[in-house]
């Protein structure tokens, strides 16, 4: 209890920074009470259980150059015998080599012959809460009690020694959305994290990438629901449970709105009293706080655009609807996952502006996906739309340039005019945009985070293997050494008897 | 006897030809996969068979020519653990025949043969990608019944009714499989397994006991046992899904004790008792990806299981272990051979070496005369996605290589201009 209660004063002291003007100015010591008052309930309990208790990594120390090497830049272009410096985590020059001044305290990788990408990203992982190995106790990622929860965090089920992930690294993958699954119509809120293993997933976040809100529509929650007999059994009860969620949480936030002017009144009325103000009269009772509910804050914060919305939907006619839906409650998508229709309505997604998240052949496991294509990604690519590849799955992720090249010269064989270049995209820039950290990353371009992979060979090719993987700078995976078995799971397993 | 003798004989006595016309892949670089590539080789076919391979092979007068010069030319490939044509779609129950609900864990009479849709719509998926034949297997129960070897032939095929054979192997579960299927141990399940092996045996040799009503009570149906009957002879290779290093070395004491004729499935940690194995020359069907201690029973799950497999001269099958990713069985190769496989074991592992542990090594696995044509024409590597398979031959009919799925594609390619489009 003590120690609970200690995080507490942890978490309030960092909420203090984010404390009300007013407050502020209350507690001006210029600014001298005349009147004895309660004080205010004022600050507002922190929104959330964010921040974490251990230190999140460092970005590395120092210089590195990685010179001669194939830069796939990740925004549709190349450079050929390029030359690529980052400092303190961050990419401080990119460019062909003879325009490129290497520094002289940079550890120089030559890379002649390799190639070097921005580090992977999968907008789709349930990694840490689908933990292997599979077991009763490592099924965290449903929470199958209630069709709508948006009051659910993975990331407070995340399992940071989950063996799965130093494969994913190896494969090149440097940052994961991980999400609740889809038994829910709303299943809760993602969080984008960096994959530098840390004591708990708070540490691993990607800095500054807003939560997603992970949906689902289609046969997951009609079936998990429809074998209890209760809501939603059909398409219809779903979307009929969605609607009601969201206009009760629209509700909350007029309500929320009206309250902080109502209390905005009193606040002013309350300074000027204890400020002794000439003429000021006593503030009356504080107005009641309305009680925080954590379901409506996530959506309020997704109508507000501050959550991105993401929504496990494979059938053209579906994803249609849920953008006609997201236009009468407020919510913007930001990349319908697992779509294998998308290529139907290709053009309507580029439109839009919606991504989607796709595999390069899953098809026919349910009817939903029956209508799955190889040539899925490359045709929304075609028509000018964000391909982009996920994995949705711990063997998958290991090796998403496959799935990618696997995607592309199936659209190709099909007649369809696409590149290399666009198809890594597909596994960097694309998904970087879909989780709102593009910005930051998803290309080698100077500014952005260090997340950089070379690769012995063209990544587009099966035999293709990550040598590298730098994530902020620090080296996580070196193809030279023994494999880095990071989780305490793996701990006396004979893994590194045999050397391959 | 030569190929054109062949046929003049064969048209001699007015054989009706499934095919009208013979085939002939001409100048490819065929990996007959038996013996060493060879460079700017014919490949004859006619009558579902290969006549002839090699450099000097005469091309009778009407037949089909392909030049294939500069392509690579293998033996179709083969995926050993599927339900493929048992499942349309996984799951929609009233489209799956993979998985019976029987009382008791000995479904040893189950044939999955019995059950198979050859026009299934997975199948044409699969043969885009080069694969010619695959084993479908029933799932469930201890023993889960018998599998079946069908021939991806497309729905024209005038083989498409005959291209099913069933009864090429016994399938076994042991492991927590095994165990969840009787008595919830490891210890149960081989005893259960055990005693039906016993049972089958008793039958035989006390059947007029038996027919009297004479003999104590055994524990599985007539039928089963009728069906255990090849496999306790070693007659019947019994495939034995076994993870965990125990577990196998358990299958193989048995094995070795009845007389059977086993292969083990998955061997997720057979790196482990790769030597056993080895000694005991029992082959291994696994999925090469799988290297994550996704169980308990794979805690040592690495991805160059099968590598440290083939160097201890195990024979090694790699499986999509799927149904509709079957097409996915090239690239699994490919990844063999990322983790170190010789390529052209790695290539074995997916033709002569899944059909001998079938017993079907006489009339498939390679590009050899006589046996089945079942050959695939690539452009390129196939291990690599940029390939692909341009001809693909089964029982020497050319078939088509568009499936339903690459159909809906096309029409939505055209549908939105697609291939107009710049980038």
């Amino acid at each position: 209890m003590k120690h609970h209660l200690l995080r507490l004063g942890i978490y309030l002291s960092a909420a203090g920074l984010a404390a009300c003007a007013s407050q502020k100015q209350a507690s001006d010591p210029a600014a001298k009470p005349s009147k004895s008052l309660a004080a205010p309930l004022g600050e507002r309990a922190p929104r959330n259980a964010e921040d974490p208790i251990t230190a999140p990594a460092a970005p590395a120390k120092g210089t590195v150059a990685i010179t001669g090497a194939t830069l796939l830049l990740g925004t549709g272009d190349r450079i050929e015998d390029g030359t690529l410096v980052f400092t303190e985590g961050r990419i401080t020059a990119v460019g062909p080599r003879e325009t490129v001044k290497v520094p002289k305290a940079a550890r120089v990788i030559d890379a002649q012959g390799r190639w070097v990408t921005p580090g992977l990203i999968d907008t789709h992982s349930h990694m840490g809460v689908y933990a292997v190995p599979h077991v009763k106790a490592t099924a965290d990622g449903n929470e199958m009690t209630d069709p709508t929860t948006p009051y659910v965090f993975s990331e407070h089920a995340f399992w940071p020694q989950d063996p799965a992930i130093r494969h994913a690294v190896a494969g090149g993958v440097t940052s994961i959305q991980v999400l609740p699954g889809s038994g829910n119509i709303i299943g809760g809120r993602a969080t984008t994290l960096k994959l530098r293993p840390q004591l708990e997933a708070r540490a691993m976040r990607f800095p500054g990438a807003p939560f997603g809100l992970k949906m689902a529509c289609g046969e997951n929650p009609k079936r998990v629901y429809g074998n209890r007999k209760a809501q939603p059994m059909s398409r219809m009860g779903s979307v009929a449970r969605l609607r009601a969620i969201f206009i009760k949480a629209r509700q909350y936030r007029f309500d929320q709105e009206a309250f902080e002017q109502e209390h905005k009144k009193w606040q002013e009325k309350y300074d000027a009293y204890k400020a002794g103000e000439a003429g000021a009269k006593a503030p009356g009772k504080e107005p009641r706080r309305m009680d925080r509910n954590l379901g409506f804050e996530t959506l309020a914060d997704v109508m507000d655009g501050k959550i991105k919305v993401h929504i496990h939907c494979y059938r053209a006619d579906e994803m249609l609807l849920m953008l006609s839906l997201g236009k009468e409650l407020g919510f913007e998508i930001s990349s319908f996952h697992h779509a294998v229709e998308a290529y139907k309505i290709a053009d309507v997604l580029a439109a839009n502006n919606v991504g989607a998240s796709m595999w390069a052949d899953w098809w026919g496991f349910k009817l939903e996906a029956y209508d799955g294509v190889e040539e899925n990604a490359a045709m929304l690519a075609a028509a000018g739309g964000r391909a982009i590849i996920h994995s949705d799955s711990n063997i998958g992720i290991q090796r998403l340039n496959q799935e990618a090249a696997k995607a592309l010269h199936s659209g190709r064989r099909a007649g369809l005019a696409l590149d290399e270049d666009e198809a890594i995209k597909w596994i960097t820039l694309n998904p970087a945009w879909a989780l709102g950290v593009d910005k930051q990353t998803g290309s080698l371009e100077v500014g952005k985070m260090a997340d950089i992979v070379i690769w012995d060979q063209n990544p587009l090719s099966m035999y293709s293997t990550a040598q590298q993987v730098f994530i902020d700078g620090q080296r996580v995976v070196d193809r030279s050494g023994p494999p880095h078995t990071w989780s305490d799971f793996e701990v006396g397993t004979r893994m590194q008897e045999v050397a391959p | 006897m030569n190929a054109l003798q062949v046929s003049l004989l064969l048209a001699a006595l007015g054989a009706a030809p499934a095919q009208a016309d013979p085939v002939a892949l001409v100048g490819g670089d065929v990996y007959t996969v038996s013996g060493a590539m060879l460079p700017g080789a014919t490949v004859l076919m006619d009558k579902g068979k290969i006549l002839a391979v090699g450099l000097d092979v005469a091309i009778p007068t009407g037949a089909t020519v392909l030049d294939v010069k500069g392509k690579r030319v293998t033996p179709g490939l083969i995926d050993v653990d599927t339900q493929l044509g048992l499942v349309e779609v996984s799951l929609e129950p009233s489209t799956v025949d993979g998985r019976p609900r029987l009382p008791g864990p000995v479904h040893a009479a189950v044939d999955a043969a019995d059950a198979l849709n050859p026009m299934s719509t997975l199948v044409g998926v699969a043969r885009r990608h080069g694969v010619t034949s695959v084993i479908s297997s029933p799932s469930g129960g201890l023993i889960s019944g018998r599998a079946a070897w069908m021939d991806l032939v497309g729905p024209e095929s005038a083989h498409l009714f005959e291209a099913v054979q069933g009864s090429v192997a016994m399938r076994v579960h042991l492991g927590r499989g095994g165990a969840g299927a009787w008595g919830g141990s490891r210890a149960t399940a081989i005893a259960r397994l055990r005693e039906a092996f016993d049972d089958a045996r008793t039958y035989r040799r006390k059947r007029a006991a038996y027919d009297r009503a004479a003999l104590y009570d055994l524990s599985a149906s007539r039928l089963d046992l009728e069906a255990l009957d090849p496999a306790v002879r070693g007659r019947m290779p019994v495939v034995v899904a076994a993870s965990q290093a125990s577990d196998i070395l358990a299958a193989v004491k048995m094995a070795k004790d009845e007389g059977i004729d086993l292969v083990i499935l998955g061997a997720e940690e057979g790196w482990l008792v790769a030597d056993a194995l080895a000694r005991a020359k029992i082959p291994v069907i696994l999925e090469p990806t799988m290297d994550l201690p996704a169980s308990f029973e794979s805690r040592h799950a690495r991805a160059d299981n099968v590598v440290l497999l083939a160097k201890a001269g195990v024979q090694v099958a790699v499986s999509t272990r799927s149904n509709h990713n079957v097409s996915r069985l090239r690239f699994l190769l490919g990844n063999a051979v990322r983790a170190g496989l010789p390529p052209e074991l790695a290539l074995r592992a997916a033709t002569l070496a899944p059909a001998e542990m079938h017993g079907m090594g006489a009339q498939y696995g390679s590009i050899d005369r006589g046996k089945v044509a079942n050959v695939v024409v690539w452009m390129g590597d196939l291990f690599e996605p940029f390939s692909f398979a341009e001809t693909v031959i089964i029982r020497g009919e050319i078939q088509p290589v568009e499936s339903r799925q690459t159909r809906l594609a096309n029409k939505y390619i055209r549908r939105l201009k697609l291939r107009s489009t710049k980038k």
